[in-house]
């Protein structure tokens, strides 16, 4: 790959590589550009290792993660009790409330929820479940591009997405709850 | 041909949402969803914490980031 390849294809991946950058660095936008200035030496380093044809996405990601675990270290998944039952959570928790469920949950409530309190429960999940959580939510990737880019299987991936988004419905139904808003709509 | 149940459909909200079912995995649960207001709403539900996730996840790269980061590779290396 020659240097103007590469330059391109950082130029490609540069928005969902700087906002997964930005998530696997717990949101602090300064380590988020360190951690992709070691990632793109890396790669262009190793640029040699990249096999023509194949997904230079999910090759750049690789590193860039690895990039983070290479500076703290990577914590072991925390023991999480999380059912594997894949339940639609917030729905069900709307259901119960008295919503209907046939309202616009977007008008309902998550217009009303601040974008912060969304990535600060995304930021919050257990590692190895932000990571996936964060490929997918910022890097726009497929299950076989989180896999490739993981080095764990697709079912992993699967798995570990599934529960993720129902820990993020739990915090996301925590926060509808504290600040009233379900209350509000409830006794509209 | 075998006709979801809500259990079933349930159970395939996210790959249906992430488009990661064969055609005839999306056929089987469209049709159920036809008949099931219940499901659909789980469905417009889930669909819609997708949506605001990603719409709140989403970043833009600031202003002259790319430059700064491939300013000064070495062609050497």
């Amino acid at each position: 790959m020659t240097k103007e390849q590469f330059e391109q294809e950082v130029e490609r991946v540069i928005d969902p590589a700087f906002g997964y950058a930005v998530r696997l660095s717990g949101g602090n936008r300064d380590e988020a550009e360190d951690l992709l200035q070691e990632a793109v030496l890396a790669a262009f380093k190793g640029r040699e290792t990249f096999t023509s044809g194949t997904n230079f996405k999910a090759w750049f990601f690789r590193i860039l993660t690895n990039s983070l675990y290479r500076k703290v270290g990577k914590k072991q998944l925390e023991t999480v009790s999380i059912d594997a039952d894949p339940e639609p959570y917030l729905y069900m928790q709307a259901r119960d409330a008295g919503f209907s469920g046939s309202e616009d949950p977007a008008e309902l409530l998550f217009d009303k929820i601040d974008g912060a309190e969304v990535l600060a429960a995304l930021d919050a999940l257990p590692d190895d479940f932000r990571e996936v959580s964060s490929l997918y939510f910022t890097g726009e990737m497929s299950y076989d591009e989180i896999a490739e880019t993981l080095d764990i299987p697709v079912g992993t991936v699967r798995s570990r997405l599934h529960r993720a988004r129902k820990l993020l419905q739990v915090a996301l139904w925590d926060v509808a709850v504290r600040r009233g808003l379900v209350e509000d709509i409830s006794h509209a | 041909m075998h006709e979801m149940d809500c259990s079933d459909a349930v159970a395939k909200i996210g790959d249906f949402l992430d488009r990661e079912l064969s055609a005839d995995e999306i056929a089987m649960v469209e049709r159920h969803l036809a008949e099931c207001g219940g499901c659909r709403n789980a469905f417009r539900w889930e669909g819609s914490v997708i949506s605001l996730v990603k719409q709140c996840a989403q970043e833009q790269a600031p202003e002259g980031l790319v430059g700064r980061l491939l300013d000064g590779l070495d062609e050497g290396h």
